[in-house]
């Protein structure tokens, strides 16, 4: 299979040529290499000038594959990849929670498939190294070179975290859009939406200096959901109930904010304080 | 006897305004001033607030509850009929189990157990990327950590662009940054989903 030997140099150089530019343009080495892996290795000091010059290795590195595939290139490049497993293994032992700045600017978690990303530059190399085929300029087998890169380049994308964002994302979006997964939920106003209009309302404002609890209990009567707190006035304990109307909110606006109403309730007159208490 | 229909029968009429009331104006001045007027315990900066309690809970004896914060402090905190208890939804210390983290606001007693006012069992508050929604969870991405955020039928709720929070969660921005409070479930990356915010 001399043409899938042919066919190596060049995605070597594609992935190497847009990691190297990616890594030395665009600025600001020293922000972009914090958080990573690097940065622990190296110190601060010295790791964004690494940063630059492994940039700058991968983008020559990638010249060369182009102009000169053969052993010599397609070993540097299997080195290179060895490199890159290597620091991700030590990345992942030493500091788990950073991300590897393999890729440009974009920072992503270390996980399987960085390994595997790398895997697959290493495998690539070793082909193109092992295999003494003709350069890929000589008459390579077209249709089924290009669908090689294609693939390896496909495989490469899905590898990279850092790229999700481009077809990962866009594909789960519209996956959402079709399936609309968690819509037709019950017709029902969350008790979220009746505490937040809530929070907002004069008769909130009012009472809330002497609210000492969380909502005690709640229950919906007649068009209202009514809201218990436990409150604390300056001689004893109290009950302030608020009644929210449930009308507006299937509007999107909510209600009327001045039909809230509160009502601060003396707790030893409020009958079966502790029955309720305990089944609510 | 009384039962619990009669108490909330009873609050349900005082809310709406019926005629057997103890009301506000029984119990003497509720005038916003008189309450913010009045001097709350002074707390030095950077000691711990005396009314505050949290940890993870490690023993519940009756109405009170051990708890072992994240300092190492054992705090002891005592339930009152008194006490509101979220865990997820609003409900009673029977539903708080040891393992439960616990955040809890009350009055410090001269014994040093809290008093407790409220107390907020699992509660989490969290930013995140939206990675995925699935026909019952939300599949979220904190600082780099997987989170799957589980909808609860009737009580997740969504708010988009601060309008009055839904039920329909749908519209929850894939590869969106989002705002969600729920609750653990402890020792796992997982929580049951209270409420989304989310810009559309």
């Amino acid at each position: 299979m001399t043409w899938t030997a042919q066919a190596q140099p060049l995605f070597l150089a594609g992935v190497l040529g847009w990691s190297g530019l990616a890594k030395t343009v665009g600025g600001d080495p020293r922000g972009r290499v914090a958080g990573t892996a690097l940065h622990r290795l190296l110190g601060a000091r010295l790791a964004p000038a690494a940063y630059l010059a492994l940039g700058a290795g991968e983008a020559l590195l990638a010249l060369a594959l182009l102009v000169a595939p053969g052993r010599p290139t397609a070993l540097a490049a299997a080195a290179l990849a060895c490199g890159f497993l290597g620091y991700l293994g030590y990345a992942v032992v030493a500091t788990p929670q950073a991300s590897c700045g393999c890729l440009g600017k974009k920072k992503a978690k270390l996980s399987w498939r960085a390994f595997a990303r790398a895997g697959l530059l290493l495998a690539a190399a070793v082909v193109a190294a092992v295999d003494k085929a003709p350069q890929w300029w000589q008459s390579p087998p077209l249709t089924p070179l290009a669908l090689l890169l294609l693939a390896e380049t496909a495989l490469f994308v899905m590898l990279s975290a850092e790229l999700d964002r481009l077809w990962l994302t866009p594909l789960r979006r519209l996956r959402v859009r079709v399936t609309r997964p968690l819509s037709g939920a019950p017709d029902e106003v969350p008790l979220q939406a009746t505490l937040s209009a809530l929070v907002r309302s004069p008769a909130y404002r009012e009472a809330s200096p002497w609210l000492a609890s969380d909502v005690l209990e709640h229950w919906d009567a007649d068009g209202w959901r009514i809201l218990v707190y436990g409150a604390r006035l300056p001689d004893r304990r109290a009950t302030a109930v608020f009644a929210v109307p449930l009308e507006g909110f299937e509007r999107a606006v909510g209600p009327d904010l001045d039909a809230i109403r509160v009502t601060l309730v003396d707790e030893a007159e409020v009958p079966g304080e502790v029955e309720a208490l305990a089944v609510s | 006897m009384t039962t619990p229909v009669d108490r909330r029968q009873f609050l349900t009429r005082a809310a709406l305004g019926g005629a057997t009331i103890v009301g506000a104006t029984a119990l003497g001045s509720l005038a916003p001033e008189a309450a913010f007027g009045a001097t709350g315990p002074a707390v030095a900066p950077g000691t711990p607030d005396p009314a505050f309690a949290e940890g993870r809970i490690t023993k519940i004896d009756g109405s009170m509850i051990l708890a072992t914060g994240s300092d190492g402090t054992l705090n002891r905190i005592q339930a009152t009929s008194a006490t509101s208890v979220w865990k997820l939804t609003p409900t009673t210390l029977g539903a708080a189990q040891v393992g439960d983290g616990l955040y809890a606001r009350g009055v410090r007693m001269p014994d040093g157990s809290l008093a407790a006012d409220a107390l907020w069992v699992n509660i989490v508050s969290l930013d995140a990327h939206v990675v995925t929604l699935a026909s019952d969870r939300v599949h979220l991405d904190h600082q780099g950590n997987k989170i799957t955020g589980h909808v609860v039928k009737g009580v997740s709720a969504a708010v988009y662009n601060g309008t009055p929070a839904v039920t329909d969660l749908s519209m929850v921005p894939v590869g969106g940054h989002v705002h969600v409070v729920g609750a653990w479930r402890p020792d796992t990356a997982e929580i049951d989903v209270s409420t989304v915010y989310a810009k559309v």
